[in-house]
């Protein structure tokens, strides 16, 4: 029996204190995970839900795969790659290279996730922090996120109970603790003070924030904000989907309450990011391209919309989409689901999911951190390395996509 | 005779829950956690012009498709909002249209709500 210390890549969090009781290839003991990370670990030490490699549905090796996904790709007129949110930094390279070389559209689920954010973090318009500086922070506001289901060890390890003052009877962190949703949460619960809007009324919220800093008349919640954290030296807003989604994408309100506020109080803003790596890919884009996702490599660079994986399913674009760790045909909105049967779907991914049961060709993936070692991006924007934590035959994303790179260029 | 049925129009937010990672290790659980997941919750008021009470079976509907679902009340929630847990049956009713917006109506879904009775259906 072997004890080994991992990386947990269940979430963009990236826990670096897991402890793993391996027997073999099997998961015998598990320490610190919390619920979604434990569930997540167990799932794919599960040989039950690992899907091996397929052609038409038919178990074919390794190799074979490779060379019929290669002969897809060459041979489609329209080629996308998507996904690879949970992939290394090194597997995304290759995705990325790979896309330049077949002249693919490429985009990931930050264009319908926090990748308009992390943008905008990258260009510098909107100032954020790392977690370290978030234990000195004097106010942690969440914004259309409850970490108790999507993080649930963020406030524990990262922010709320992570922080570096308490307060003299010391069970207290020393710190405002506020939260803005449309859902009485279990966050809202410990939140003081928790502003409870409805759904879609972000906007208007914002909007009284930037009339509170400019002493124009305005609502009670927008003053108790801006009183709040005119007090507390650095405000570290985390901002979930909940608010992504009510501004549909369209930031720029947000940035302008940000610049008023910064004016006053240091401001920082972390996106709560669900992958554990889609601010990997984002970095990895944005350094090659100057643009996050929503890409195309046909006749140089393009960028734009119309290259989100919203848009390209919405109008049928491609002929043939490589699928890198993602589901699609469980996550995507009913009426795009459709679209899919319609093309031809290869798909890289440890497990079994709807995709890969969609999909003509389907490679067999190692787990990034359990399985194959690299680098990610944690939703702060540090970067953390790791190691391949257990034995597996299975080979890593990015190994896969360098074979399927050389297959493609030769 | 022509029955009369009531009717709500809400605008729904999803949300998603940490346990649907849990369940998939508790086979034996799975259909017990769907059905808790096939939820609605909704205002009393709402509850009120329905002429239900929380646990009683709702249809949500809208022009994509429609789903019976268990109405629960939900303490806090404003008349004409409503919450249901990320599920497939609510992935049922989401769209992308970019007429309309640049995401998926995952947190404006807008649905009519109406008592079910499986006899009418």
């Amino acid at each position: 029996m072997g004890q080994t210390k991992l990386v947990c890549t269940g979430c963009s969090c990236l826990c670096d204190d897991i402890e793993i009781q391996t027997e073999g290839t099997t998961i015998t003991g598990m320490y610190n995970a919390c619920l979604k990370g434990s569930s997540f670990l167990k799932y794919y030490g599960d040989d039950e839900h690992r899907t091996p490699c397929l052609v038409n549905k038919q178990r074919v090796e390794l190799e074979e795969a490779i060379d019929k996904a290669a002969e897809l790709l060459r041979q489609a007129k329209n080629p996308m790659i998507f996904g690879l949110d949970n992939s290394t930094l090194e597997a995304q390279a290759n995705g990325v290279e790979l896309a330049r070389t077949l002249g693919a559209v490429i985009d990931d689920c930050s264009s319908f996730c926090q990748g308009a954010l992390v943008e905008e973090i990258l260009r510098e318009t909107i100032p954020s922090c790392s977690f370290n500086e978030v234990r000195r922070a004097g106010a942690i506001i969440f914004w259309g996120c409850n970490p108790y289901h999507s993080h649930p060890r963020h406030l524990s390890k990262f922010s709320y109970y992570a922080h570096s003052r308490y307060i003299d009877a010391g069970w207290t962190p020393d710190v405002v603790l506020s939260c803005i949703d449309v859902r009485e949460s279990e966050l809202a619960s410990i939140s003081k003070p928790f502003f409870r809007i409805t759904p879609g009324e972000d906007k208007e919220l914002i909007q009284g924030v930037i009339d509170a800093i400019r002493g124009n008349t305005t609502r009670n919640d927008a003053t108790s904000m801006v009183s709040f954290i005119k007090d507390s030296g650095l405000s570290v807003f985390f901002l979930g989907l909940g608010l992504t989604y009510s501004l549909d994408n369209d930031f720029s309100l947000f940035i302008e309450m940000i610049r008023e506020l910064s004016n006053m109080a240091t401001i920082a803003v972390i996106p709560m990011i669900g992958h554990s790596n889609m601010r990997g890919f984002n970095h990895t884009l944005f350094e090659q391209t100057s643009y996050v996702n929503t890409l195309s490599f046909v006749n140089g660079i393009s960028h734009g919309s119309e290259y989100s994986i919203l848009e390209q399913m919405h109008k049928l674009n491609p002929d043939c989409m490589l699928i890198v760790g993602s589901n699609p045909l469980s996550n995507m909105p009913q009426n795009l689901q459709r679209n899919l049967d319609r093309m031809s779907l290869i798909t890289i991914d440890p497990a079994i999911t709807q995709t890969t049961e969609a999909s003509k060709v389907v490679i067999s993936a190692a787990v990034s951190s359990l399985e194959a070692g690299g680098s990610a991006i944690r939703m702060d924007g540090v970067k953390v390395c790791f190691d391949q934590a257990i034995e597996t035959h299975r080979h890593s994303d990015e190994a896969i996509l360098s074979k399927l790179l050389d297959r493609i260029t030769k | 005779m022509t029955k009369t049925i009531n009717q709500v129009t809400v605008i729904v937010a999803t949300y998603r829950d940490a346990h649907q990672w849990v369940i998939e290790h508790h086979k034996d659980r799975i259909q017990e956690y769907e059905e808790d997941l096939r939820r609605i919750e909704l205002s009393e008021q709402d509850l009120i012009t329905l002429g239900i009470t929380s646990g009683a079976t709702v249809l949500v509907s809208n022009e994509i498709g429609s789903v019976p679902v268990t109405a629960k009340l939900s303490l806090g929630c404003p008349q004409g909002f409503g919450y249901m847990p990320m599920t497939p049956h609510c992935q049922m009713l989401t769209q992308y249209d970019p007429e309309k917006a640049r995401l998926p109506n995952y947190k404006r879904l807008e649905v009519k709500i109406e008592p079910y009775d499986e006899e009418d259906y």
